[in-house]
């Protein structure tokens, strides 16, 4: 099946010491959104980075396969390179290098070829000012001194600029002001087409509101209890996540 | 002020170990005798009183105890250190004049490309005499003086003599002592009142010989009013048997002046690095030290600024990068001798493969001090567990009306930063050497281009361990 | 007993000596050392712990005899270890914890003006103790304080020292504190050192093993022409360790202080943090402080840091509290005692609480 992008087998998964992933499948095809709820400490963090390879978190059985290739051993650059992207929660600040280089520097590691300048400020320009970032961020430290909603907004210009095939987007919409979130909302849905996916990570729903979303997955203690449609999160919403019934 | 810049091509540590073969027209015979320093003398053609001054200074030498703080100086073996070299040339007025192997060093280096472009003056040191000295046309119609010590002691003896160790007398340390008598070479500037050097003068220092010192002392006065931006850089090919620099520098900043005096300090790894440099600030001057410490094997560096006019101040921002086999014992003291003075103090260092680094630092308040401020910021990365990274900072306050604080601290990459760079496809070695270059941004942001590119060269070297 | 004592309090790496920091030299010749005929201590022998008075019996030192070198050789220690006129070992059983306070009360009067204490402290593991020592003295006899107090805690254990220091003007204490943490133990030490015309103090922990915890908070008051010279090293060997030292203090008329605090990461010690704080407030132009605060490290996946600042107070508070009605001179006694709070707050005995602000209040009168 030549549309499916990212396929997680059976996953086992530790983090010192102590197993969080007990057997957790997910399959997600091109072209579709798919959002993740669950309680604090389901294990939807570690669903995000083992996918991207954290090398603190261990597979101890399991695998991951995106694009028909299994990157269960692959290191975090590689996966990057094959198009994998993470929006984080809480992105570092990096001081010294500016957000512009650094753009630079990575877009240039993952294509593997030189870039062309002046294409590449033209679109960071546009991207910034798609997404009502002031031009003057560019020249700024890499998320130094940057507010909550400007780290994330910043996450998306990034994620715009490096357009992966399959952008996980973990609770970037926490800490958003109204605006924020309409803006992010918009970066998000501009940046989506048949040929990539999403995945989102979230506790509240509102970002969810301006995408079409396919697929719900629900975890619960290290597994997908229940799947289901866009209208499971205002089931989950009005009833919470205990009362939702196990697959 | 408007600064051209030029641009320097990628250097790599190779094209600092170029070595010359060893000619030479005058060797002095190893070990510290007065008959050794009265042939030094003569050979410069020396005034009656430096003679004296040189003899006084071996007996100072002979005198004072070596240091009970700091790194071991124990490979230091005075009595093999040939003091005085000269090379085969005699003072040059035009770049094509300088012999032919000499030339090539420095061109390799980039240094007259640099200087056509956009320094005002270059002087080149070669071991021990300065061989080739320019200032442009308008400084000079300014009254901007820019020479050699020797032929600024024949030509500007008054101004010389008023100064010359005064700052750093050599009874202050056996190193200054010893420089005070074998001296030689070294650059003299003098920016008359009002006058404003737009462009950066540079001197460059290379050791060639073997088991040589270097000893140049540099002597710069900024008269009332007056503006310079002064660039040192050094490096020495490498060698097994060890080299010493006991170098000076000597800096008058008077009132109402400013001046900047960056250096990289890029000695081979067999040096011993053991220079002196003082300022002294009169009322509203300024002394910016911009200081990048990569090379030698033994390095003990702690500019040092004299606040001694009212509203004085004084900026220092370093970076120091220890790798296998180095000790780099480095820092900064000021001393706020009057009211209304600010000092601040950045210091960054790296510490990789076994490599020490120490910042040794002093904030002196004298008890008339008040109303002064400084703040001092440390910041020490450790690269892996066989390395040191000592901070070593004294505070000594004698007023109430100040303010004065100190932070320091000390860690690794942070591993998530490492993480975060490698979701966006950069490899672990790339991230951590961006993370590396991004800690010392602050210090290359304040160099000059070709400066700031060969520190970041010298970086990447050193992080790839390339360099012996 | 009359010799000078030289080389005190030394900083682990020696530094310039213009600074006058790299180590301290009494300059009062040490008086005769007599017998010390008071009994200090308040409680004995209660539940879960014993008491051996080590003059009588000094058989169970031996225990430290064969610890690694805990405390720093120098000529305090070994004044202490072979004159001491005073000491007890106090030994807390596995797996008790001792709720109340255990009070060493040492006063100096005329006739016994010399104190040169050696004290123990064994905290058996998972243990927990709270030791108050108190020195106090009378005006006009000159007294003379010399102390050791060695600790030690085996795994899981809490040892609390808390010293209490309120001589009088024309006293002289030295005192040094030494102290080895085992595997997930904690040794808190709070020093609140007000009196004596010249004090020389000095705590030294290490921390040995994993999970193991060491924290200093100190308070210093200098008036009149009073000298105080602090040493306090925390050394990092085992991994995942944690250090804290917290020093707050005020400086005025022609009193002096010196401040050395150094936290050593040393190798293998993983994982482990290290904070260090000193701010010191300054209230008049003769005074002279001096700072060094050292961070040595030798591993490279530690956290460690220092801050030191001093200054005035700063002017914007005091016109706060002044705009609330306060006068400048209750605005600054407000604001040193606010700064001196946390720490005195971990005096857990009420009655030493108040007599330490009292004290402190009637030493700021003149500020």
């Amino acid at each position: 099946m030549a549309d499916i992008l990212l396929e997680v087998r059976d996953i086992h998964a530790e983090v010192e010491g102590k197993e969080i992933l007990k057997g957790l499948n997910l399959e997600i095809k091109k072209g579709e959104v798919h959002v993740i709820m669950g309680p604090n400490g389901a294990g939807k963090s570690t669903l995000v980075n083992i996918i991207m390879g954290h090398p603190k978190y261990d597979v101890t059985k399991g695998s991951i396969i995106f694009e028909g290739e299994d990157i269960t051993e692959l290191k975090t650059e590689e996966r990057a390179k094959k198009g994998i992207f993470l929006s984080f929660q809480a992105p570092e600040e990096v001081p010294g290098i500016t957000v512009e280089s650094f753009l630079r520097a990575s877009k240039s590691a993952i294509t593997g070829k030189p870039l062309k300048v002046m294409a590449f400020k033209k679109e960071l320009k546009e991207k910034m000012a798609l997404l009502k970032i002031d031009e003057s961020y560019a020249g700024r430290y890499l998320n130094v001194g940057f507010s909550g909603g400007e780290k994330k907004k910043n996450e998306i210009l990034q994620m715009m600029m490096l357009n992966p095939k399959l952008a996980i987007l973990d609770e970037t919409d926490s800490g958003l002001d109204v605006d924020a979130v309409k803006i992010v909302s918009n970066g998000v849905k501009q940046f989506k087409n048949e040929d990539n996916a999403i995945l989102i990570i979230t506790h509240n729903s509102k970002i969810l509101e301006s995408l079409d979303v396919d697929y719900v997955h629900v975890i619960q203690d290290g597994k997908v209890v229940k799947v289901g449609d866009a209208n499971l999160v205002n089931e989950i919403n009005e009833k919470g996540f205990e009362n939702i019934a196990s697959v | 002020m408007e600064k051209r810049k030029t641009y320097v091509d990628d250097l790599d540590r190779g094209l600092y170990d170029i070595r010359n073969e060893d000619r030479y027209s005058y060797k002095v015979s190893s070990g510290l005798t007065p008959e050794i320093v009265e042939a030094i003398s003569r050979e410069k053609n020396e005034p009656q009183w430096m003679r004296d001054f040189r003899l006084k200074s071996l007996d100072i030498y002979n005198k004072i105890k070596m240091p009970t703080w700091g790194p071991s100086l124990e490979e230091l073996d005075m009595d093999n250190i040939v003091t005085y070299v000269k090379p085969d040339t005699s003072l040059k007025g035009s770049w094509e004049e300088v012999p032919e192997d000499i030339k090539n060093t420095f061109e390799r280096l980039g240094i007259p490309q640099a200087e056509r472009e956009s320094l005002a003056g270059v002087g080149a040191q070669y071991d021990s005499e300065v061989v080739y000295h320019s200032i442009r046309e308008e400084l000079v119609q300014q009254g901007v003086i820019y020479t050699d010590m020797e032929t600024a002691i024949r030509d500007y003896e008054d101004i010389v003599k008023e100064y010359f160790m005064k700052l750093v007398p050599p009874s202050d340390h056996k190193f200054v002592a010893l420089h005070g008598a074998v001296w030689s070479g070294g650059s003299f500037v003098y920016v008359p009142e009002g006058v404003k050097v737009e462009i950066p003068l540079q001197s460059y220092f290379r050791l060639n010989s073997p088991g040589a010192g270097q000893f140049e002392h540099t002597l710069i006065i900024v008269e009332k009013g007056a503006y310079l931006h002064f660039i040192e850089g050094c490096s020495a090919p490498k060698y097994n048997v060890t080299n010493l620099h006991a170098g000076c520098v000597e800096l008058f900043v008077k009132e109402d002046a400013y001046l900047r005096y960056s250096t990289i300090e890029n000695w081979s790894k067999n040096m011993m690095n053991l220079n002196t440099k003082r300022a002294v600030v009169d009322k509203n001057g300024t002394i910016e030290w911009v200081s990048g410490s990569f090379g030698s094997k033994v390095s003990m560096l702690y500019p040092m600024s004299i606040l001694r006019g009212e509203g004085a101040r004084a900026e220092f921002t370093g970076v120091t990068f220890a790798a296998k086999g180095q000790i780099l014992d480095t820092g900064a003291k000021v001393v706020h001798a009057a009211p209304y003075t600010s000092s601040n103090i950045n210091s960054k260092s790296i510490s990789k493969g076994g490599g020490e680094a120490v910042y040794r630092g002093a904030i002196k308040v004298a008890a008339n001090a008040h109303h002064c401020k400084s703040t001092v910021s440390c910041e020490s990365l450790m690269l892996d567990d066989i390395s040191r990274s000592d901070t070593l900072p004294v505070l000594d306050i004698l007023n109430d009306e100040v303010d004065i604080g100190h932070e320091a601290k000390i860690g690794r990459i942070s591993e998530e930063a490492i993480y975060y760079l490698m979701t966006r496809g950069i490899s672990e070695e790339e991230a951590k050497a961006m993370i590396v270059r991004g800690f010392v941004e602050p210090i290359a942001k304040e160099l000059p281009l070709e400066y700031a590119v060969e520190m970041n060269n010298l970086i990447k070297l050193e992080m790839e361990g390339s360099i012996g | 007993m009359s010799e000078i004592l030289n080389n005190l309090n030394n900083i682990p790496v020696r530094t310039w000596r213009w600074l006058g920091v790299n180590e301290t030299n009494i300059k009062d010749k040490m008086p005769e050392i007599k017998d010390y005929n008071l009994n200090p201590l308040i409680e004995n022998n209660g539940e879960g712990y014993k008491v051996f008075d080590i003059k009588k019996n000094n058989s169970s030192i031996r225990f430290f005899d064969n610890k690694r070198d805990i405390g720093i050789a120098d000529p305090l220690t070994d004044l202490v270890t072979k004159n001491f006129n005073s000491g007890y070992l106090i030994e807390v059983d596995e797996n008790k914890k001792v709720q109340e306070p255990i009070l060493i009360d040492y006063k100096m009067d005329t006739n016994n003006s010399v104190l040169v204490d050696n004290n123990f402290i064994i905290a058996g593991e998972n243990s927990e103790i709270t030791v108050v020592i108190k020195y106090s003295s009378n005006k006009g006899d000159e007294a003379f304080h010399s102390g050791l107090t060695k600790l030690y805690a085996k795994k899981g254990a809490v040892i609390n020292l808390v010293k209490v220091q309120l001589m009088e003007d024309d006293g002289i204490h030295l005192d040094a504190i030494a102290a080895a943490t085992e595997e997930e133990a904690e040794i808190n030490c709070v020093l609140i050192e007000l009196g004596a015309k010249s004090t020389v103090t000095s705590c030294k922990n290490d921390l040995l093993s994993k999970n193991s915890k060491a924290n200093i908070y100190s308070i210093y008051l200098g008036d009149k022409d009073r000298s105080i010279d602090i040493n306090y090293v925390i050394n990092h060997y085992g991994r995942k360790s944690e250090s804290n030292i917290k020093t707050n203090g005020a400086l005025m008329d022609k009193s002096s202080k010196i401040f050395r605090g150094t936290i050593d990461f040393k190798r293998g010690s993983k994982e482990s943090k290290g904070m260090e704080e000193e701010y010191a407030v300054l209230l008049s132009s003769g005074i002279r402080n001096r700072s060094v605060p050292l961070l040595l490290c030798a591993e490279d996946d530690v956290q460690g840091q220092h801050a030191a600042s001093t200054g005035k107070i700063d002017e914007n508070k005091l016109f706060y509290l002044m705009s609330r009605g306060f006068s400048e001179l209750e605005a600054k006694k407000l604001i040193i005692e606010s700064s001196f709070n946390p720490i005195t707050e971990k005096v857990p005995i009420e009655e030493l609480r108040e007599e330490i602000s009292e004290y402190i209040r009637r030493r700021m009168l003149n500020v």
